[in-house]
C-alpha cells in the first residue's frame, strides 16, 4: 500500500489560543510578544493582525507604527506547548501513527485510514473544518512522502492534495524553501536562479551533491519518495484497559459484578508487570442500545488491590440500571502511578509507610461515595481571622494526625456562625439581646480581643474594619457567646458558641 | 539490637500492668471522672450506641473525644443544604476541650439517608475511637428504630462507640441510645466551663445528675456540687425538680 502522510501546520498557534481565551477579541489585530534582549518582536501574530501587514519577527514598535490598535499579550511558551500537544494528541482520531514537526506542525500518516473517512479529500476537509471550529488557523497538504507534504502545507496552496502518480508535478512550482534547507543553502539557490523545486528535477544530482551539500540533495529525494524518511512517531501511553464482552446481555448485578472482579484481575496482572498502581479507574458500562454508564472511583495512593478495589465499585454499582441489558464492561486504570513493592491491600500514605490501615480503606469509601471534598481532615492555617484559620484537605489525601494545632486557639468558640449573626438590638450598657426570638440577659465575662482585617485580602466579611471581641455568657440559657463588634459599623454579631 | 528489644518488652509489660491496675476493659470510653464512671461501669461502652443532647451536648462530645485518645469521625448535615444548621464545628476551638482536631475527620452528608450509611460503615470499620453523629436536621424527627438497630449492629460489629448529639434539649432523637445524657450550660464561675450533666436513660443501671466543670488546662472533668443545691437558676430548678 502506498504510504500517505498529511501535514498540518499551524502558523500562529500562540495567537490562535490568545484568541480562543479572549473571545472579546474577536476582529482586533493581536499580536503574541516575546522577548529576546531587550528587543520586543513579534512571536505570534493572528489574521486579523497578518491582513494589517504585520508579521511574526517584527519589532513591536514597528508593528505599532504600522497597526496602532494593536491588542497585545506575552508569551507563554510552556502553555503553548501544551496546547500543541493537545491538539498532536487531537488528532489521533484520523491515524495512529502521529509524529510531531517542531512545535507548529504535526505528521499523521494515514496509510490505509482514507476509506474510513470517505477518501483523502473528504478526510482533509474534515480535518481543516473541525480545525477551523477550534479557532485554529491552519495550513495543510497530503503527499506520498512526509517532504512533500511539508511543501505544500508551508509553500502550496491550502489543503492541496498531491496525487501519488503527479508528485514530482505538484512540487515543481513551489519554491526551494519547501525542501526543508538550512537558510545559506536557500539563498544560495535563490541567488542561482534556481527558485523553484520543479527547477532541481533535471540537473545532475552529483554536482548539486558537490556544490550544495549532501544533504540537499538527499532532502530532494525524500520530498520525491526516492529515499525513505522515517517518522518519530508518538507512542500512545501505554493502555491499562481490560474489557469483557458478553455473547448474551448481562443485567443481574451479581452477573456484573462477577465481570468486574474479572477485570479488576485482569487489569491488576497488567499493572503487576510493569510496577504500577492506578489512583483512579473508569468503568463504562455500555448496554445493547449503546447508550453507556460509568462509574469512576479514586483511591488515595496507587493501588491494584483487586478485592478492595472491587468493593469501592460494589458501593457504586447499587441502583445501576442495566436497561435492556450490559454488553460490554471496559475497565481502564485512568491515573496511573508507580507503585514498587507488591501490595496486600489498599494502602494509605499515614505516616508515608504506606501500609494499608483500616482507616484508609473507610475514608476511601467514604470519599467515593459522598464526594472527596466532603470527607476532610483539618490543619491549622497562617491566619489569625477565625474564618481562615484552619485549611480542610480532602481526608483520603491528608493523613489523620498530621498537624497538631496550636495551644492558642484555646480561646476559639466550638462552634462558628457561618455568615456571623446580626445582633440587632444589643447595647452593652444594658446588657440585653435578642437572639433567635428571645430576649437575653448576657453579663460580660473576658474581652475585648481585637482582631484586625488583612489588608492584603480583599474579604467581603471584613469590610466593616476591626472587630472587638468578647465572650459572654447568656444569664437565660447559660450559654457562652463569642460576640464581636465591628469598628466601622459599630453593629454587633454573634460568631460562636463556647458549648 | 538487644537494647531496643528489651525496651519493647518493658513497655509491652507496663501495657499489659496498666490494663491491669485500671480494673476495667479497655473497650470503655471512660468520663476520667469516678462519680460518673461508676454509674455508667467505667464509662461508655464500645460497641453501643449513646445520646447526648441539650445546649451543652457538644462539650461533652468534645471532651469525650479527646479522651477517646484516637481518630474522630464526625457526621454532619452539608453547611448551606437543607436540614443542616447555621453554625457548625469549629476545630480550632476544639483544643480548648482536650481534643486535637488533627484526629477528626469531618464527614458531610447531603441528607440523614446518606448521614445514616456513612456513620454505619465508620463504626463498622473499627478504625475509629469514636463516631460522632450530629443530627440538628430542623425537621426535628427521631431516627427510625430500623435504622437505629442497623447503628447499633454496626457498632458491636467494630466495637465503636458511637454518639449521637443533638441540641435539642429534652428530646431524644436515638430511641435505641444505650445511655442517654442531657448537657445544659450551667452558670460558670467565671473561668471554667460548667454544665449540668443529667444521665437520663441508662439501660445498665440507674441514672444520675451532675455539675461537672471542664477545666481547659489541667483536661479534666471534675463535679463541683450537687445542682439541686444552687438556687436561683431555671436550668438547675429544672434538673433538681
Amino acid at each position: 500500500m502506498k504510504r500517505r502522510v498529511i501535514c498540518l501546520w499551524f502558523p500562529a498557534l500562540a495567537a490562535d489560543r490568545a484568541m480562543r481565551q479572549t473571545p472579546s477579541w474577536q476582529g482586533k489585530p493581536l499580536a503574541v510578544i516575546a522577548e529576546s534582549g531587550n528587543k520586543v518582536y513579534l512571536h505570534a501574530v493572528n489574521q486579523v493582525a497578518t491582513s494589517e501587514g504585520l508579521t511574526p519577527g517584527m519589532l513591536l514598535a514597528s508593528a505599532r507604527a504600522t497597526c496602532p490598535g494593536l491588542v497585545t499579550r506575552s508569551a507563554d511558551m510552556a502553555a503553548d506547548g501544551r496546547f500543541f500537544t493537545v491538539i498532536a494528541a487531537w488528532c489521533r482520531r484520523y491515524s495512529p501513527l502521529i509524529a510531531r514537526d517542531g512545535q507548529e506542525g504535526v505528521f499523521i500518516d494515514i496509510t490505509g485510514c482514507a476509506h474510513l473517512f470517505n477518501g483523502e479529500e473528504a478526510m482533509l476537509g474534515d480535518v481543516m473544518q473541525r480545525l477551523a471550529r477550534f479557532g485554529l488557523s491552519v495550513r495543510a497538504g497530503l503527499a506520498g512522502t512526509p517532504g512533500a507534504a511539508w511543501a505544500l502545507a508551508h509553500y502550496g496552496e491550502n489543503a492541496t492534495i498531491a496525487p501519488p502518480s503527479r508528485l514530482a508535478d505538484s512540487l515543481a512550482n513551489l519554491p526551494v524553501a519547501g525542501l526543508r534547507l538550512a537558510g545559506e543553502t536557500t539563498d544560495m539557490l535563490n541567488r542561482l536562479g534556481l527558485r523553484t523545486i520543479g527547477a532541481l528535477y533535471g540537473l545532475p544530482r552529483a554536482s548539486l551533491a558537490a556544490r550544495f551539500g549532501r544533504e540537499m540533495v538527499e532532502r530532494l529525494d525524500q520530498a520525491l519518495g526516492a529515499a525513505s524518511e522515517p517518522l518519530d512517531f508518538d507512542m500512545e501511553a501505554k493502555k491499562f484497559r481490560a474489557i469483557a464482552r458478553f455473547a448474551e446481555p448481562i443485567g443481574r448485578l451479581e452477573d456484573v459484578e462477577a465481570a468486574l472482579a474479572r477485570l479488576l484481575r485482569n487489569l491488576r496482572e497488567k499493572l503487576v508487570k510493569e510496577a504500577r498502581g492506578s489512583r483512579r479507574l473508569t468503568l463504562r458500562l455500555v448496554k445493547v442500545d449503546n447508550s453507556a454508564s460509568t462509574i469512576i472511583i479514586g483511591t488515595a495512593s496507587p493501588s491494584r488491590d483487586a478485592d478492595g478495589l472491587a468493593r469501592l465499585f460494589h458501593d457504586r454499582l447499587d441502583g445501576l440500571d442495566a436497561g435492556f441489558g450490559i454488553e460490554r464492561m471496559v475497565l481502564e486504570a485512568t491515573v496511573i502511578e508507580p507503585a514498587e513493592d507488591e501490595q496486600g491491600a489498599l494502602p494509605h500514605t499515614s505516616g508515608k509507610t504506606g501500609i494499608s490501615t483500616p482507616l484508609s480503606h473507610l475514608l476511601d469509601r467514604l470519599a467515593n461515595r459522598l464526594g472527596f471534598d466532603s470527607v476532610l481532615t483539618v490543619a491549622p492555617a497562617e491566619s489569625h481571622l477565625p474564618e481562615r484559620a484552619v485549611t480542610a484537605f480532602s481526608a483520603a489525601f491528608a493523613p489523620v494526625g498530621n498537624t497538631p494545632f496550636p495551644l492558642a486557639s484555646m480561646t476559639r468558640p466550638s462552634r462558628l456562625f457561618e455568615p456571623p449573626q446580626w445582633l440587632a438590638a444589643f447595647t452593652p450598657a444594658i446588657g440585653e439581646m435578642r437572639l433567635w426570638g428571645n430576649k437575653r440577659c448576657v453579663r460580660m465575662m473576658a474581652g475585648p480581643e481585637r482582631i484586625t482585617p488583612e489588608w492584603w485580602h480583599d474579604d467581603a466579611a471584613w469590610r466593616g474594619g476591626a472587630r472587638d471581641y468578647w465572650w459572654v455568657e447568656d444569664k437565660t440559657s447559660n450559654q457562652r457567646l463569642w460576640i464581636y463588634r465591628e469598628e466601622n459599623t459599630e453593629r454587633w454579631f454573634l460568631h460562636g458558641l463556647g458549648n | 539490637m538487644r537494647k531496643v528489644d528489651h525496651i519493647t518488652g518493658l513497655r509491652q509489660r507496663m501495657e499489659k500492668l496498666e490494663r491491669g491496675l485500671s480494673g476495667m476493659p479497655s473497650a470503655r470510653l471512660s468520663f476520667g471522672l469516678g462519680a460518673i464512671d461508676d454509674v455508667v461501669e467505667g464509662g461508655l461502652a464500645a460497641g453501643r450506641m449513646h445520646e447526648v443532647n441539650g445546649l451543652a451536648a457538644w462539650s461533652l462530645t468534645l471532651v469525650l473525644a479527646g479522651r477517646s485518645g484516637g481518630p474522630v469521625l464526625w457526621c454532619a448535615r452539608t453547611p448551606g443544604k437543607a436540614g443542616s444548621s447555621d453554625h457548625r464545628l469549629y476545630p480550632p476551638g476544639c483544643v480548648a476541650f482536650g481534643f486535637q482536631p488533627s484526629q477528626l475527620v469531618q464527614v458531610f452528608c447531603a441528607n440523614r439517608q446518606e448521614l445514616l450509611w456513612a456513620c454505619e460503615e465508620a463504626l463498622r470499620s473499627a478504625a475509629l475511637s469514636l463516631v460522632v453523629m450530629e443530627d440538628t436536621g430542623n425537621d426535628g424527627s427521631a431516627i427510625s428504630l430500623t435504622a437505629a438497630r442497623r447503628l447499633q449492629l454496626a457498632a458491636e460489629a467494630g466495637r465503636t462507640p458511637g454518639l449521637v448529639v443533638s441540641m435539642e434539649p429534652e428530646k431524644a432523637v436515638f430511641p435505641a441510645a444505650t445511655t442517654r445524657w442531657q448537657a445544659s450550660p450551667a452558670p460558670s464561675d467565671g473561668s471554667h466551663l460548667r454544665m449540668a450533666l443529667q444521665l437520663t436513660r441508662n439501660r445498665a443501671g440507674r441514672g444520675g445528675q451532675w455539675m461537672v466543670e471542664w477545666n481547659e488546662t489541667a483536661r479534666h472533668l471534675s463535679v463541683v456540687s450537687s445542682p439541686c443545691r444552687r438556687p436561683g437558676n431555671a436550668a438547675n430548678a429544672q434538673l433538681a425538680g
